[in-house]
């Protein structure tokens, strides 16, 4: 008989951690099952499909930049300033993280919407409408996906070493200096990870999107909510863009696989 | 005056210092003490990383912290030259850019900083490193780089916070033999930070005995091993440091009596006994010592040239020896032996 080194794991933990995959695997081969290969090449190059890619890109990416202008700093003095609030701020930073998005949606509404608390008067100032216009997007887009760089950052300035910081400083390095050389290098991997699950929850956002900014194609109207009129209508465009959204998935996946996900 | 003049008190509620250091220009200084003595706090405040509750720190003529005039530099303004405790090179740039952080701190174009630390290497003998991570350096090649980060910006003063510790016993003669190099050749005042006496005695030209968050004695490496002035220093020193009651040329150790030199004490007395004048035997000697006794072999620590000895009761001494008469004796912890010390060999100081 063989000699085992490591123990066999128990059988019912097996079986548990099987159903799990096959849980996961199951959905993307119902999708590729389903998938008009023959129809692939129309759909894709449709004018529709081309202005939800063109939105959900545009949206995501405006959602993550904003997200590290704003978010990091906001994480950093999360992480590093003792202040009376401290924890309300913390919790209205995770609100979003728990909220449903369609409330989150209806919450913007009424605070930035044309007759809204904040938005009426930005109306009556400037004349812009924020709701049902790309930038009702981004802001919908980036209000529930912000929460994940600040705590994702928030956790990695915690867990750096400030004895570096010190050592900087000793060096003759300013604060400015500390925190641009030595600081946010050390934490580059947990922002590179904050940033990655910021523009993943927004690329797939849907709920906040449909409420506050609405469903136009060609001008709110990502790739979810595509995919989403598309199945209503029985149109095969739906399998279609859903395998699109798979494939930006995994091609980012598979990019970051080294630095961030820790595999091979 | 170009040299470093600290006066350091600190009232915190989990420690409070109260010393003085100063170092002239040109001289090592060795803050020796165990760990908790608050050493690492002592340069936490001369960097700046806090604040004195009074005192002064003075540096090559400039007021750093004074909270009676109500100064105080921030770190980065300081001009220290730091080799800090870990080393804490930056584990997210190269071997020069860590060379070269101090004057990019300090605004010099990003070349001439990069060249400048060429240079360093180059002196420190560890060019073929330049662009490798910390992570990929042996300890002995992370200090050299960490000196070298230290030194790059003609610092006011070179502090060094355990420059040797984390190395195997080997490598750690290595690296005080180059730091002792360096320290020779960086013209400001010096200051190490150590608990190794080892270190303190190679590498100072006085050594400050931090215990407890105040200074017991300060003198140059030879007068600590000659007049231990608490116990902890006379470990530290491998100095034999007993405490007993003095009756006339004899003291009472622990229910031992052991016969001394002196006449008419009386009365709580310290005793030093060097580990050299400690003698060991199989047999009862027959020569000139007066005090001899049965004991039994504790501990045997090599120390290379030397060998260190520990015997229990009645008195626990430490004995030095050379290996070759360890040899010859064949001691082993555990052996039953008998231990002679002349009468001339035991000092005494009344309380």
């Amino acid at each position: 008989m063989r000699r085992r080194e490591t123990a066999r794991p128990p059988w019912g933990l097996v079986a548990l951690a099987l159903m799990g995959s096959i849980f996961f695997a199951l959905p993307l081969i119902g999708l590729l099952a389903r998938v008009p290969w023959s129809e692939i090449t129309t759909v894709l190059g449709s004018s529709a499909t081309l202005d939800a890619l063109r939105l959900s890109v545009t949206a995501s990416l405006a959602a993550t930049a904003i997200s590290l202008l704003l978010g990091v700093p906001l994480a950093w003095i999360l992480a590093r300033v003792e202040f009376r609030g401290r924890g309300v701020v913390r919790g209205l930073v995770v609100l979003p993280l728990v909220l449903p998005p369609v409330v989150g949606g209806a919450a913007l509404l009424f605070a930035l919407g044309r007759s809204g608390l904040v938005g009426r008067p930005l109306y009556e100032a400037t004349g812009l409408v924020l709701p049902f216009s790309i930038w009702g997007l981004i802001l919908a887009v980036t209000f529930v996906s912000m929460p994940f760089l600040v705590v994702t950052a928030e956790a990695g300035f915690r867990n750096l070493d400030r004895r570096f910081e010190t050592a900087a400083a000793g060096l003759g390095a300013g604060r400015w200096t500390v925190l641009r050389r030595v600081t946010l290098p050390l934490a580059f991997p947990s922002l590179l990870a904050g940033a990655v699950l910021t523009w993943a929850r927004a690329l797939g956002e849907f709920g906040a999107t449909v409420t506050f900014a609405g469903n136009l194609p060609g001008r709110t109207q990502t790739l979810p909510l595509a995919v989403f009129v598309s199945l209503e209508g029985g149109d095969p465009a739906a399998e279609v863009l859903s395998l699109l959204m798979v494939a930006i998935s995994l091609l980012v996946l598979v990019a970051l696989r080294n630095r961030w996900l820790g595999v091979g | 005056m170009s040299g470093l003049d600290a006066r350091i008190e600190l009232r915190r509620p989990w420690l409070e210092l109260d010393l003085s250091i100063d170092v002239p220009a040109g001289a090592t200084a060795v803050l020796l003490g165990p760990n908790g003595a608050g050493k690492t706090t002592a340069v936490g405040i001369i960097a700046g990383q806090m604040a004195l509750d009074g005192g002064h720190i003075r540096l090559a003529g400039r007021t750093l912290d004074d909270p009676g005039q109500g100064v105080f530099v921030p770190p980065a303004q300081r001009n220290l030259g730091i080799v800090f405790q870990d080393l804490l090179l930056f584990p997210h740039l190269d071997v020069v850019d860590n060379v070269a952080f101090g004057l990019l701190s300090r605004g010099t174009p990003r070349s001439q900083a990069r060249e400048r630390a060429g240079e360093w290497l180059r002196r420190l003998e560890i060019e073929g490193l330049a662009g490798r991570t910390p992570a990929e350096l042996s300890g002995g090649q992370a200090r050299r780089v960490a000196l070298a980060r230290a030194l790059i910006t003609d610092p006011d003063l070179l502090l060094l916070d355990e420059p040797a510790s984390g190395l195997d016993a080997t490598s750690q003669v290595r690296v005080r033999r180059v730091i002792a190099s360096f320290l020779e050749s960086f013209l400001g005042p010096r200051l190490v930070v150590t608990h190794d006496p080892a270190e303190a005695a190679l590498l100072g030209d006085e050594v400050f005995v931090v215990e407890e968050g105040s200074l017991t004695q300060r003198g140059d490496p030879g007068s600590l091993r000659l007049r231990p002035r608490s116990p902890y220093v006379a470990d530290l020193v491998g100095t034999n440091f007993l405490i007993g009651f003095g009756e006339g040329g004899k003291v009472r150790v622990e229910g031992h009596v052991l016969h001394t030199a002196h006449r008419g004490l009386h009365g709580p007395v310290t005793v030093t006994i060097h580990p050299r004048a400690v003698g060991l035997h199989l047999d009862r000697p027959s020569g000139s010592a007066r005090n001899a006794w049965r004991t039994t072999v504790s501990l045997i620590e090599d120390l290379g040239e030397r060998v260190r000895l520990e015997v229990g009761a009645p008195v626990p001494l430490t004995a030095e020896i050379t290996p070759e008469a360890l040899a010859d004796l064949g001691l082993a912890p555990g052996s039953p032996a008998w231990v002679s010390v002349k009468a001339t060999e035991i000092a005494v100081s009344e309380d």
